[in-house]
């Protein structure tokens, strides 16, 4: 009778040994991962790491491999917030998307000082050109993509009044190919060595101008300088002389500008009449104090990006209240609809001024009132770029994720509807 | 009595909770990081800013936004490369599955290919080194060739990692390539079965002058032994030279390049290495192994000599056995470790760095383009390979500018 009762509590003992084990383990992980602690049984650490790739979730992967930095680099290191926005710009980076983009903290205090309308660097904004073909292939999610084909042509989308670029003659739509005497190397460039390669190799070019040509993107490429940095010349900074060198109607020209802070306000009005809007951050409150009437013009030309959300409440002043399209991604699903709560009864009938330097929100504004019927426009209004969504970080970096195109009806308003709910980010 | 067992018991089970709490630092053979206790307390309100949940808010976000365009594999991926370049060391990554598979039989010397090794050239592969007795040189595979197709897919534009990926496969199957050659018209088209090729990090030849050659393309298990053999064998015939080429070798194990140094230099510290929390240890060369020949020794570097490849040639430069001839080299002062993690996928870890005896440092530094600011050893003698040397054949006088100069510097020396 003794005997047994000992062996019951020399099992419990043991079991509660165990237990106090495992539980000090997952306490660690919970103390560690906060509520994306697992739970389910003891995980990879303890035991043999024979998971499989579904049964780590991503957070129990990232703690993982934290974890295995903090013990093991050389430096000490701590999971912190600058591990997570480092995880989050290589999932941005992977989309090779030319409107998604990670931005360092110095990089994003002045990508929003440029959304509030203080533009550092030399005052425009900048454009990323795809080959539209290679792009289509990623975009459909094709792994045969081409990193090469896919650098960028960098090219002034706007310039902005009174800053540093328009002063000194730069003008939407110049490509920008040399900065402080470095080299930008696009897929363009990479695109043409190939086809003269096949050229020679079908025998319609020489091996001279292969050679010629593979010698000048061989001295691009060894003093290269990469898209980010050039942004960094160009668009942040408040003094300092920039040289560049662009690529305008098939010749190479040459300027040097001062950087300098160029403030600009979202509604201006103009000599001729008519109002230039930019779809800045305190564009609404601006329009508020404006009268929007009936036959007014409103200029577009030069609007830089703008910011999307603000361009979406911009709206209440021009159209009625309602759903207005949606956004489109490029599989064809709708991700969100674009919505006003507020609105005039009926739709303000106004011109659009609209050229090639009418870019990102202010281009999509154009299509919306053109779709709703309410607007006259002047010019022809660009390819329109994607929605983009504005996303800042603890750490004060932050980053712009793309979502799709407008698109003005939507067959069907009920998916719309669920997917807006599933990917709802909780701002914390 | 009764108590006392109580009380016993729960000061064990206590441990034992504080063994399964400490468990990570423990099998990483560090000590308890007690500050872990506090996170355990803090409220989960107060945790808001807890960089996991940061980083899965994102990761929900984006996947929900970007599902269409990506997978849940390729957005973890990218995510956990870019948590590792968050450190800002180039030499701590991120191993996919594929990838990490590649640098393990890299280490062991072994794999199933072709029997050359490839570098990055904007219209696909070029041929850096093709092996001995390997396939490639079988088939008539030359260095300097450009492979522009694998399987009959054009591969220009891609990552000589996927190319090479692309490349290996089982042992006897067949790999059909499409070559572009110098001076050659039309893609060279190439049928080639693939079998294990063990690769040759050492070999060895007699130059006229009677100046011995040896050439070092990597460390692994097997090099010592080969390279002591060939030095030893040498040094019977005292040559009027000895030149080591160390170019484009992208170094491998330490204890090799050590072993190797030995017969050179006698118990000397090598290399020190200093690991976390300053702790430090230092290899020593090894006593008996030293050559009797006082001959001198160049040692040919260039900026693809990196990590025991510019140990040793350092260190023989610090105790005044070679000089160094060529380019500055890579700079790659760090010792890096392979970590598993789930899914088959590791981690490249840092652990140590190392400092040579005189030298001390010689980390790479680079400006933000990853243009090379700084850093790796520099020549006594610097000699650069015109970019469109049509003639050049490694390690072929008279058609290799280093090699000449190396020849040139052994026969004003040895005259002396």
């Amino acid at each position: 009778m003794a005997e047994g009762k000992n062996t019951i509590w020399g099992f419990v003992v043991i079991a509660a040994a165990i237990g106090s084990l495992c539980f000090g383990y997952l306490a660690r992980n919970k103390a560690e991962m906060g509520n994306l602690a697992s739970k389910k049984p003891l995980g990879m650490g303890l035991l043999a790491t024979t998971d499989k790739y579904a049964e780590t979730t991503e957070s129990e992967y990232f703690y993982e491999l934290a974890e295995l930095l903090k013990q093991h680099y050389v430096e000490p290191v701590e999971i912190d917030q600058k591990m997570a926005s480092g995880a989050i710009r290589g999932m941005v980076t992977s989309l090779i998307d030319p409107e998604s983009n990670f931005y360092d903290p110095d990089q994003f205090t002045a990508f929003q000082a440029s959304l509030n309308g203080k533009y550092e660097g030399i005052g425009v904004e900048l454009d990323y050109r795809y080959i539209p073909a290679e792009l289509e292939k990623l975009q459909s999610g094709s792994s045969q993509t081409d990193s090469l084909l896919l650098l960028p042509k960098i090219v002034i989308a706007s310039v902005m009044p009174g800053g540093p670029a328009e002063k000194a003659g730069l003008q939407a739509g110049d490509e920008v190919r040399e900065v402080q005497g470095k080299y930008i190397v696009t897929g363009a460039d990479i695109k043409e060595l190939r086809d003269l390669q096949t050229a020679v190799t079908d025998k319609k070019a020489t091996t001279e101008q292969l050679n010629t040509l593979r010698n000048d993107i061989q001295k691009r490429v060894e003093n290269v300088i990469s898209a980010p940095k050039v942004r960094n010349h160009l668009l942040s900074g408040t003094n300092g002389e920039i040289q560049l060198v662009v690529f305008r109607n098939g010749k190479e020209m040459p300027f040097n500008l001062i950087r300098e802070v160029t403030k600009i306000d979202p509604v201006t009005p103009s000599t001729d009449g008519s109002t230039a809007l930019r779809f800045f951050k305190d564009a609404p409150q601006l329009l508020e104090k404006t009268e929007i009437k009936d036959g007014m013009t409103i200029d577009l030309r030069n609007s830089g990006n703008g910011d999307y959300a603000t361009m979406e409440k911009c709206l209440e002043k021009f159209i009625p209240a309602g759903t207005h399209g949606a956004i489109i991604n490029a599989q064809g699903k709708s991700i969100r609809s674009i919505i006003t709560k507020n609105g005039p009864t009926s739709a303000v009938k106004v011109t659009l001024l609209v050229d090639e330097s009418t870019t990102g929100a202010a281009a999509t504004f154009a299509n919306i009132l053109r779709a709703e019927g309410t607007a006259t426009i002047k010019g022809d209004i660009p390819e329109e770029k994607s929605w983009v969504e504005i996303q800042t970080l603890p750490d004060g970096s932050g980053y712009t994720l793309a979502i799709g195109k407008y698109k003005a009806e939507v067959a069907d308003k009920d998916a719309v509807a669920a997917i807006e709910k599933s990917s709802e980010l909780e701002q914390k | 009595m009764k108590a006392f067992r109580a009380i016993l018991l729960v000061a064990t089970l206590l441990i034992l909770f504080g063994i399964g709490f400490f468990a990570r630092d423990i099998l990483a053979g560090n000590g308890p990081d007690v500050k872990a206790f506090s996170k355990l307390t803090t409220p989960a309100s107060k945790k808001a800013e807890n960089p996991i949940e940061t980083f899965q808010t994102h990761y929900n976000y984006i996947f929900a936004k970007h599902g269409e365009s990506t997978t849940p594999e390729k957005l973890r991926y990218a995510a956990m490369s870019g948590l590792v370049s968050s450190l800002g060391d180039p030499h701590t990554n991120f191993l996919e599955p594929k990838i990490n598979e590649r640098f393990s039989t890299e280490t062991t010397g072994n794999y199933s290919g072709i029997g050359a090794r490839l570098q990055e050239d904007p219209l696909g592969a070029k041929i850096a080194v093709v092996f001995r007795n390997s396939p490639a040189q079988q088939a008539g595979i030359k260095d300097g060739d450009i492979i522009t197709e694998v399987d009959g897919v054009p591969v220009g534009g891609q990552d000589v990692d996927k190319i090479v990926e692309k490349i290996l496969g089982e042992s006897g199957t067949n790999v059909k390539l499409g070559l572009v050659r110098t001076g050659h018209s039309g893609v060279i088209k190439l049928n080639i079965t693939r079998r294990t090729v063990e690769i040759p990090t050492v070999e060895s030849k007699m130059l006229a002058g009677n100046i011995a050659y040896i050439s070092v393309t990597g460390f692994s298990e097997p090099t010592p032994v080969q390279f002591e053999e060939a030095v030893y064998e040498f040094d019977r015939i005292n040559p009027a030279g000895l030149v080591i080429d160390m170019r484009s070798n992208p170094g491998g194990l330490l204890d090799a390049a050590v072993k190797m140094l030995s017969l050179f230099v006698e118990n000397k510290p090598a290399v020190t290495i200093k690991a976390r929390d300053d702790k430090s240890v230092t290899l020593s060369t090894l006593e008996g192994k030293v050559i009797r020949g006082t001959y001198p020794i160049v040692i040919l570097v260039n900026e693809d000599s990196a990590s025991a490849a510019e140990i040793f040639s350092g260190v023989m430069r610090d105790y005044g056995k070679a000089q160094l001839i060529g380019k500055h080299t890579y700079g790659k002062a760090s010792v890096q470790e392979l970590r598993p993690l789930p899914a088959g996928a590791s981690a490249k870890i840092t652990i140590a760095k190392y400092f040579l005896p005189s030298t001390g440092d010689i980390s790479r530094k680079l400006d933000d383009d990853g243009a090379y600011i700084s850093g790796g050893l520099a020549p006594d003698i610097e000699v650069e390979i015109p970019r469109n040397y049509e003639d050049f054949k490694l390690a072929t006088p008279g058609h290799d500018p280093q090699l000449d100069k190396a020849i040139e510097f052994i026969s004003r020396n040895h005259l002396n």
